[in-house]
C-alpha cells in the first residue's frame, strides 16, 4: 500500500471502530420502564452504597437517611438539592431520563473532607462513556496513522 | 546590583545550543513598546511580588486563625480552587513559568539575600554564606520526593485551612532559610514542589524567554546575565541565558532582559511544546512527569471517586489505614506507574528489534512522551473543582477569615455547582487532546533513538497503548 493512502483507510477503520463501540450499549439496552428505590446511608464522608445503577427512563426513589450528622444531597446533572437529617428518612424521586454517570454529593457542610464526599448514579445504558472510549481509540489510531504517512521530517 | 560570584559562563554553557532542523515561529513580545517598557522597567517584578505577598500573607493569617470549615475559609477556597485552577488550566499551558514570576514565596528570601550580600560583620565577613548548591543535588529529585511529601498530606492540607497556613508558612520559612546559606534561587530551582512540576509542564507553554542571537552571546565577554549589572541581577535562576534552550529551568523573572547590554534577550511567543523536543533528556525529570501523571489518576481516584474507605484513610481517621493509602501512594507514584511504563518501554525496545538503545535511555526518554497526557489530566481532574466548588470564592471574598463579616455583600452566596452535567465533556476533549499530542511527541521521541523508521514506529506502538490505557484509566473514574 502507497504510504499516502494509509491514512484514509486508517481513518475509515477508526470511524468504524468507534460506531460499533458506541453502538453495542444500544444493542444491549433493556426496554421498559421501572421504579428503582435504592436506601442510601450517608456517614462521614461516604455514601452506602456508594454506585447506585439505574436505567434511562427509570423512576428513581432514593431513601436517604444520615448515621450521623447532618448531610445533603445534589445529583450533577439532575440539580436535585436535598437536606439529609439524622433519624429522619428523606425521600428524593425523580426520573432518570439522562444517560452517563453523574455525581451525587454532599450538599451541606460536614467537615473538613465535605467537598469529596462523593458517590455515584450510574444512568444505563452509559453511551457517553462508551463514546467517549471510542473516541480515544479513534484519537490514538489516528495519531498513529498521522505520524506513520506523514512525510519523513526532522524535529 | 549584586555581583555575586557564581559559576564561570563556560561552566554552564559546556553544551552547544540545541539547533531544530525547522526553526519555529517566533515572535518578540518586547517589540511591543509598552510591553518592553514595562517589563525592562525595575518596578515590574516587585509589583507583582509585592501585591502577591500580600494575598499570601491573608492567605496565612486566614489559614492559621479563621474558620476551620475549609470552604468557608479563603485560604481553602483561594489556593486550592482559584490559584490552583489558574495555574494548571491557564498559567502553565499559556504562559509557563509565569507564576514563578510573580510567586511571593522566595521573595522575603531573596530580598533578605540581596540585601544582607552588602551588610559586612565585624571581621569583614558578609551575613549570607552565599554557599554553591551540591552538585549531587543539581536536579529535580528533591522536587519530585518534595511533591510526594506533600501529596501524602494532601487529603489534610486541601481541606484543613491551618494545614494550608502551616505549609506555606514552612515554605516561605524554608525558602528564607535556604537564601542566607546558599547563592540565589535554590529553593525554587531544586526544592520547591511546585516549581518541579511546574517547570516539567511550562515545556508546553508557546512563550519564552531566549536570546536572539546564541553567537552574540558568545562573543560578548560582559557576561551581566549572569553576573549582574547597575540594571538588574544575575540570573538568579543560575542559567546562562546564552544557552538557554527550555523553559524548564527560566524563572522568567526578566532580570536577563534588563541587564543584556547589547538587546539580545527577547520574550517570545512560539507554538506550543517546543522545549519538549529538545534531545536534552533527564531521569529525574522523566520521573517527575511520572509521578506527575500517577498523581493525577489517584487524586481522581481519592478525591473525585465514591470510595469513602479511601477518602477516611487519606483522611488520617486511622493511623494504619492511613499508613497503608501513604505507602500505597508512594509506591504507585515511583514503583507501580513507572514500573509498568518500564515494562512498556521494554516492548517498544523488543518491538523496535533495535539493540543498541539502551533501556535506561529509551525510559528516560519517552517519559517525555507523558508531559502533554499528564498536564490534560491535571486539567481535566481540576475542571472538577472549577464548576462545582468555584462558587465557594464568591461568599469568602466577603468573609474570608469565616468570621462573619461581609465585606462586598456576598457573604451568603450559596453553592452554586455550575454546568455539572457537563463537566466530563469538557474533560473528554483535553484527555483526547493530551492522547493526540503525546503520540504525536512519543514518535518525535522516538526518532531520536532510531535511524530506522520502521523500528521507530514500530517502537511506538506500546508507548500508544500505554498512553490509551491511561486516558481509559481516566475515562473510566469520570464517565465509566
Amino acid at each position: 500500500m502507497k504510504k499516502g493512502t494509509r491514512w484514509p483507510v486508517l481513518l475509515v477503520i477508526s470511524l468504524i471502530l468507534m460506531v460499533g463501540l458506541a453502538l453495542v450499549p444500544v444493542a444491549t439496552a433493556s426496554a421498559g420502564v421501572k421504579v428503582t428505590e435504592v436506601n442510601v446511608k450517608a456517614s462521614l464522608f461516604a455514601w452506602d452504597p456508594p454506585v447506585i445503577k439505574v436505567h434511562q427512563g427509570d423512576k428513581v426513589v432514593l431513601n436517604l437517611t444520615s448515621v450521623d450528622i447532618v448531610h445533603g444531597i445534589y445529583v450533577d446533572g439532575y440539580e436535585e438539592n436535598f437536606l439529609i437529617t439524622p433519624g429522619k428518612t428523606t425521600r428524593v424521586e425523580f426520573v432518570a431520563d439522562k444517560t452517563g454517570k453523574f455525581k451525587f454529593r454532599c450538599s451541606f457542610t460536614c467537615g473538613n473532607m465535605h467537598p469529596f464526599m462523593i458517590g455515584e448514579m450510574v444512568v444505563e445504558d452509559n453511551n457517553n462513556y462508551m463514546g467517549a472510549i471510542g473516541l480515544s481509540v479513534v484519537a490514538a489510531v489516528g495519531a498513529l496513522g498521522y505520524v506513520w504517512t506523514r512525510k519523513e521530517e526532522s524535529l | 546590583m549584586s555581583a555575586t560570584d557564581i559559576r564561570t559562563p563556560n561552566e554552564q554553557a559546556v553544551e552547544p545550543a540545541f539547533k531544530p532542523a525547522s526553526p519555529y515561529f517566533r515572535y518578540d513580545l518586547l517589540q511591543i513598546p509598552l510591553l518592553n517598557a514595562i517589563v525592562r522597567h525595575r518596578a515590574f517584578q516587585f509589583s507583582l511580588l509585592l501585591v502577591n505577598l500580600f494575598f499570601f500573607a491573608l492567605v496565612i493569617m486566614t489559614g492559621l486563625f479563621g474558620t476551620p470549615v475549609g470552604n468557608h475559609n479563603l485560604s481553602i477556597i483561594f489556593v486550592w480552587i482559584v490559584w490552583w485552577a489558574l495555574l494548571i488550566i491557564v498559567l502553565i499551558p499559556f504562559a509557563g513559568r509565569l507564576w514563578c514570576t510573580m510567586c511571593p514565596i522566595p521573595a522575603p528570601g531573596e530580598w533578605i539575600q540581596r540585601r544582607l550580600s552588602f551588610i559586612r560583620r565585624s571581621n569583614g565577613t558578609p551575613f549570607t554564606k552565599g554557599k554553591e548548591w551540591p552538585s549531587a543535588l543539581r536536579n529535580i529529585w528533591i522536587q519530585n520526593f518534595a511533591f510526594l511529601g506533600v501529596a501524602m498530606f494532601s487529603a489534610i492540607i486541601l481541606t484543613l485551612p491551618v494545614a494550608t497556613g502551616v505549609l506555606l508558612s514552612l515554605f516561605i520559612a524554608l525558602a528564607i532559610v535556604l537564601s542566607l546559606v546558599y547563592k540565589r534561587r535554590v529553593f525554587c530551582r531544586y526544592v520547591c514542589p511546585v516549581g518541579g512540576f511546574i517547570g516539567l509542564y511550562s515545556m508546553v507553554a508557546p512563550i519564552e524567554v531566549r536570546v536572539k542571537n546564541p553567537e552574540t552571546c558568545q562573543r560578548h565577554c560582559g557576561k551581566q546575565c549572569i553576573r549582574g549589572s547597575e540594571k538588574g541581577y544575575g540570573c538568579p535562576w543560575m542559567e546562562y541565558p546564552g544557552t538557554l534552550e527550555r523553559n524548564a529551568y527560566c524563572g522568567m523573572c526578566t532580570e536577563c532582559i534588563k541587564t543584556c547590554p547589547v538587546n539580545n534577550v527577547a520574550l517570545n511567543i512560539r507554538p506550543f511544546g517546543q522545549d519538549l523536543l529538545v534531545p536534552k533528556r533527564h531521569l529525574d525529570e522523566g520521573y517527575k512527569g511520572l509521578i506527575m501523571l500517577a498523581a493525577a489518576v489517584v487524586y481522581s481516584a481519592v478525591m473525585l471517586g465514591p470510595w469513602g474507605w479511601i477518602k477516611e484513610a487519606a483522611n488520617m481517621t486511622t493511623p494504619s489505614h492511613y499508613l497503608m493509602y501513604a505507602g500505597s501512594l508512594i509506591t504507585t507514584a515511583l514503583l507501580l506507574v513507572p514500573g509498568l511504563f518500564l515494562g512498556f518501554t521494554w516492548a517498544a525496545k523488543l518491538l523496535s528489534g533495535v539493540k543498541d538503545v539502551s533501556l535506561k535511555r529509551l525510559f528516560t526518554g519517552y517519559s517525555y512522551a507523558l508531559v502533554p497526557m499528564g498536564l490534560m489530566g491535571w486539567i481535566a481532574f481540576s475542571f472538577t473543582f472549577v464548576f462545582i466548588n468555584g462558587s465557594y470564592a464568591i461568599s469568602v471574598i466577603s468573609d474570608p477569615f469565616g468570621w462573619g463579616w461581609d465585606l462586598f455583600g456576598t457573604k451568603h452566596f450559596l453553592w452554586t455547582p455550575v454546568f455539572s452535567r457537563w463537566v466530563p465533556f469538557v474533560q473528554i476533549p483535553s484527555l483526547l487532546l493530551g492522547l493526540v499530542t503525546s503520540i504525536i511527541l512519543a514518535d518525535k521521541i522516538s526518532r531520536e533513538y532510531f535511524t530506522d523508521r520502521w523500528a521507530a514506529q514500530k517502537s511506538l506502538i506500546p508507548i500508544a497503548l500505554f498512553l490509551l490505557g491511561t486516558t481509559f484509566a481516566f475515562l473510566r473514574l469520570y464517565m465509566g
